[in-house]
């Protein structure tokens, strides 16, 4: 108790300077040691991940199951770095655990990033699995655009992670925060090609939700890279569905800068009780 | 290396309608332990949140280490540590585990063993935040803050709900740390700690600072105090140069003297006079209580004194 440190003490135990990388793994650790002990979470994960392997499994009229599985990728996105992300970070404000991470050296973004990195690390390996199971169970095909796929994925829980972190903004608790994101993922599972397939709505209100929903392009993405075979039912090459895929590509990076910007302004760092 | 190590001019901070802090200045050297008392609400948390750069002031300066702790945050970071008035650590993680992670998030931070040992958590390493009591999660708050060897310590009530030997021994650890060379920060409404532990404090009171000064100085503003039961058969009460009486309940007067040497002599000439013996005769300076109750809780004369010149 009483350590009165020596100078040789001192010195001695000083390791480098931190760095970036440095504080952005100790967040992944971290987040990842909590899912660990997160019994809750990590049952919802694999019952859900469950589910939609029983999904993706039924084949739907006319519906190879790499169709059927894109969406599948996209709906467990939705609650896990969606729902689930969002309840992360009301849990993290209310515990003091981000402002505390604010008093010190990470910066705001590394926080940010840092605390959504458990979530979107495992829905990667559920996606992986879902990805797996259709290869290998489904005797589905090598996807035709693996970069478009994966960067596609990576995007979409991007988009997904930031609307998390804002809806968890908005909201008074941890316990508030199951409520309050279930607008968007309404949103998010009404894209066409998500929960219900292209064509279940009539053509203009498709083409209303790719606008309007933030995922909108996301479903076609996926399939049109992992099948080759476009919208209009033409096969695409690995450079074809590059192009295919690029204003949709633009469109979720377009999503992610206008949310970097309303979050950099929005986000809340403490409870709104916290102060007296 | 800046003398001045703290530096605050004029600073304002609003909530809506609401004015938290009212105009404050103040300044900490280099190596100091300066302490921030007063009630609840007085604006204390505020005023340390926007030095740590976590609120943005209505107006006024502020420098820390020379720097603006808003627009210069990297840098001032990486220099300071933090200690919130409450929490900020997942409860499901244990002790080694919270600190090994900090440990990453900080410059050259002290070793997991060290930190541990600076605080006296090592027999607590392996147990989970939630089963720590609250004194024990203080402390390891503290050892977090005191993890990178900073130059400046901000710590925001460090000892709120502690028991009385938890207490001490955080006092020790922040006299060592401050003995390393650490300047400290602290806020507290435990008057004691403010007058074990400050070299200077200010008394705030609705947003405002009204008094500032060592504790010496800050006790002397009121005056002693002499108090004493009027034996039976008294003679009229003396008038003493250097001071006021009154009978503060049946019986039982109090004379607040600026000069007690004086006046107690007088006094005390007075009862062998008379051949009196003075039932429950105590005289002592006013304590930095005293001046608190004055200034922080009761109608503030004290201040008004302080403000005519007593003290810099």
């Amino acid at each position: 108790m009483t350590a009165v440190l020596t100078k040789e003490q001192k010195t001695g135990s000083r390791g480098g300077p931190t760095s970036r990388r440095k504080q952005f793994l100790a967040m992944i650790r971290m987040e990842l040691i909590l899912l660990r002990r997160s019994w809750a979470t990590m049952g919802a994960g694999i019952g859900l991940l469950a589910i939609c392997l029983k999904r993706g499994a039924e084949e739907g009229p006319g519906m190879p199951g790499a169709f059927r599985l894109s969406g599948t990728i996209i709906i467990i996105g939705v609650f896990m770095v969606h729902h689930h992300l969002a309840i992360v970070y009301a849990t993290r404000r209310q515990d003091l655990v981000l402002k505390r991470l604010r008093s010190a050296t990470p910066s705001e973004a590394t926080i940010l990033i840092g605390t959504g990195s458990g979530a979107v690390i495992v829905y990667l390996a559920q996606a992986l699995g879902l990805f797996l199971f259709g290869l290998f169970v489904l005797d589905q095909p090598l996807p035709t655009n693996p970069l478009v796929l994966v960067i596609g994925v990576l995007l979409g829980a991007t988009v997904m992670a930031a609307f998390a972190a804002l809806m968890s903004a908005i909201t008074r608790s941890a316990e508030a925060a199951m409520l309050t994101t279930l607008p968007t993922m309404g949103l998010f599972l009404a894209t066409p090609g998500v929960l219900v397939d292209f064509g279940t709505f009539p053509a203009q209100v498709e083409e209303m939700m790719w606008w309007a929903s933030p995922l909108g392009p996301l479903p076609e993405l996926l399939r049109v890279s992992w099948t080759g075979v476009a919208a209009d039912g033409e096969r695409l090459g690995f450079l074809g569905t590059l192009t295919d895929s690029l204003p949709g590509l633009l469109v979720l990076v377009a999503w992610i800068a206008v949310m970097a910007f309303v979050l950099k302004r929005l986000f809340r760092w403490e409870p709104r009780e916290g102060r007296k | 290396m800046e003398e001045t190590v703290i530096e605050v001019e004029q600073l304002r901070c609003r909530y809506g309608k609401f004015e938290a802090v009212k105009g404050i200045s103040f300044e900490v050297r280099r190596g100091e332990l300066f302490a921030l008392l007063g009630a609840n609400g007085a604006g204390k948390t505020t005023t340390i949140e926007m030095l740590e750069g976590m609120g943005r002031p209505a107006s006024g300066k502020i420098r820390i280490l020379g720097r603006d702790p808003i627009r210069d945050r990297a840098a001032v970071r990486a220099r300071t540590g933090v200690m919130l008035q409450a929490g900020g650590f997942s409860g499901t993680l244990t002790v080694r585990e919270t600190i090994d992670i900090w440990r990453d998030l900080t410059s050259e931070p002290r070793s997991t063993d060290e930190a541990m040992e600076l605080v006296g958590l090592t027999h607590r390493a392996d147990v989970s935040i939630e089963s720590l009591s609250g004194g024990e999660e203080r402390r390891l708050d503290l050892a977090v803050a005191a993890l990178g060897h900073p130059e400046l310590l901000f710590l925001d009530e460090p000892t709120s709900g502690m028991d009385p030997a938890s207490r001490r021994k955080t006092w020790e650890v922040v006299r060592d740390l401050q003995r390393g060379g650490t300047t400290v920060l602290l806020t507290t409404h435990y008057l004691e700690e403010a007058e074990v532990l400050a070299d200077r404090l200010a008394i705030m009171k609705a947003g405002q600072i009204v008094m500032t000064g060592t504790p010496e100085e800050v006790a002397t503003v009121l005056p002693a105090r002499i108090t004493f039961r009027v034996p039976p058969n008294s003679p009229p009460l003396p008038e003493l140069t250097h001071a006021t009486r009154e009978i503060v309940e049946t019986g039982l007067v109090l004379y607040e003297s600026t000069s007690l040497q004086a006046d107690l002599s007088a006094l005390l000439a007075w009862a062998n006079e008379h051949a009196l013996t003075l039932p429950n005769l105590s005289a002592r300076p006013a304590s930095l209580e005293d001046v608190f109750m004055d200034v922080a809780v009761g109608d503030g004369a004290a201040a008004d004194k302080s403000n005519e010149g007593a003290l810099a």
